[in-house]
C-alpha cells in the first residue's frame, strides 16, 4: 500500500520512517480491526485508512509523541464510525456468530490450551458486547494499556472505563467457564 | 475487611489500579484460596484475550463468521432482509395492480408522449427524406437522406448530407461533397435541419 502511494506522489515524508512505522504497527492495527470489525475484508480496509491517515498526519504535522496509541486511537474510532454507518447497521454486520468447525488450529503454545469450541464462544460473546465494552476490553487486555490510557483514548472516566471492563470481564468469562 | 473475597471483588481489583483495593489486596496476599481465585481470573483473562487474538488472526474464521452471520442472523432472522423484501413486492404488487385498473378503466397512453414521438420519428424519417437535396434541407423541408440516425432519447435525427454521388463523391447537383453533419428535429409540422456549418 505504501509503495503504491509513494509511486503516485502522495507521500512527502521520509518513506523510510513511513515504512518502518508500518512495519511495526501494521499487525496490530490489522488485527485490532479485524477483532473490532468481525471480519477480515472490512478490518483489511479499516486498517488500510489508519495508515493513511497516519501519512496524512505525518505530511500535516505535529507527529504526536506517541504513535502508537495514536494509531490505536485512530484505529478504534474509525472502526466505530463503520459500525455507526448507516448500511453497516442496515445490513447487520454486527453480532454474527462463529462456526466452531471453522477455527483453524491454534499456533503457540498458550493459544493450544485453549479449545475450539472455547475459542468459538468466546467470540460469540464477545460480538454480544456493546461496541464500548469490545473497545475497552481489547484495549485494556489486548493491547495492555491502563485504565487512565483506556479512559484518555476513548474520552471516558477511570470509573466508566472500570464498569465497562468489569461487565465484559464478567460476560466473557462466564463464555469461558460455560466451555470447561 | 470481612471474609474472602467474591468473584466481583476480584474483577474489581483485577481491574483497578495498583494503589486502589488495599485491604483486599492484602487479604489475597494472606489468603491462599482467594490468592488460587484471582489467578484463576487473571488466567481466564489471559485466555479471553489469546482467543480473541487468535480468531482475529485468522481470517478463516472470521470470512466464514461473516457468511454465517450473514444468512444466519444479521439478515432473515433480523428481518431487515424480510422487511425490504416485504416493501419491495408490496410496491410492485400495488403498481401493478393500479396500472391494471387504469388499463380497465380505459386508459391509455397520451398519444403525443415523447416515446411515441420519437418512435413516429425513426419510422416515418427514412421515408419522407428518400430523395432529399440540399435546398430543401437548408430550407427545413425535410428530413437528410441516408445515413441518418434517429435519437429517440433527445427526439433529433442527425446524419451526414449524403445527397452524393456515393461512386464519384461529387454532390448530385454537380459540386464536390462536403461532408456537411445534419441535425434534424421534429417540428410542430416538418422536419427542422440544419447543416453543421450552420451549427457553427
Amino acid at each position: 500500500m505504501l509503495i503504491a502511494m509513494r509511486n503516485a506522489g502522495i507521500m512527502a515524508g521520509n518513506p523510510s520512517d513511513d515504512d518502518a512505522l508500518y512495519r511495526a504497527h501494521h499487525p496490530r492495527i490489522l488485527r485490532l480491526c479485524r477483532m473490532m470489525l468481525g471480519n477480515p475484508d472490512d478490518g483489511d480496509e479499516a486498517a488500510q485508512e489508519v495508515f493513511v491517515k497516519m501519512i496524512g498526519q505525518r505530511n500535516r504535522g505535529p507527529e504526536p509523541a506517541n504513535w502508537s496509541a495514536w494509531l490505536t486511537r485512530v484505529a478504534i474510532n474509525g472502526c466505530r464510525d463503520r459500525r455507526r454507518s448507516g448500511w453497516w447497521r442496515w445490513w447487520g454486520r454486527d453480532g454474527r456468530e462463529l462456526l466452531d468447525s471453522d477455527l483453524t488450529t491454534l499456533r503457540n503454545a498458550e493459544d493450544l490450551a485453549i479449545s475450539r469450541q472455547e475459542q468459538g464462544a468466546v467470540w460469540r460473546r464477545f460480538r454480544k458486547l456493546s461496541p464500548r465494552q469490545q473497545e475497552v476490553f481489547v484495549l485494556r487486555h489486548v493491547e495492555g494499556w491502563s485504565t487512565r490510557e483506556v479512559a484518555e483514548a476513548l474520552n471516558l472516566s477511570a470509573q466508566a472505563v472500570k464498569l465497562h471492563l468489569f461487565r465484559a470481564t464478567h460476560r466473557l468469562r462466564a463464555a469461558v467457564r460455560s466451555e470447561s | 475487611m470481612k471474609g474472602c473475597l467474591n468473584e466481583n471483588d476480584l474483577i474489581r481489583i483485577q481491574q483497578g489500579d495498583d494503589f486502589e483495593f488495599a485491604a483486599e489486596r492484602l487479604h489475597l496476599r494472606k489468603c491462599p484460596a482467594c490468592a488460587a481465585r484471582a489467578n484463576e481470573l487473571a488466567s481466564d483473562t489471559r485466555r479471553i484475550a489469546a482467543a480473541l487474538t487468535a480468531t482475529a488472526a485468522d481470517s478463516r474464521a472470521l470470512r466464514h463468521s461473516r457468511r454465517a452471520g450473514f444468512g444466519r442472523t444479521a439478515g432473515l432472522e433480523r428481518g431487515r432482509l424480510r422487511k425490504f423484501g416485504v416493501y419491495a413486492g408490496a410496491a410492485v404488487c400495488g403498481g401493478t395492480v393500479a396500472f391494471a385498473i387504469m388499463m380497465a378503466l380505459g386508459w391509455r397512453p397520451l398519444p403525443g408522449s415523447p416515446m411515441q414521438t420519437a418512435r413516429a420519428t425513426m419510422t416515418s424519417t427514412p421515408e419522407r427524406s428518400a430523395h432529399l437535396n440540399r435546398d430543401q434541407v437548408t430550407n427545413g423541408a425535410a428530413a437528410p437522406s441516408y445515413g441518418t440516425v434517429s435519437d429517440p432519447v433527445s427526439d433529433v435525427v442527425y446524419g451526414e448530407n449524403s445527397d452524393l454521388d456515393s461512386d464519384s463523391g461529387a454532390a448530385s447537383d454537380g459540386s464536390e461533397s462536403n461532408g456537411e453533419l445534419l441535425f434534424c428535429a421534429p417540428g410542430e409540422d416538418r422536419m427542422l435541419c440544419a447543416d453543421s456549418a450552420d451549427q457553427g
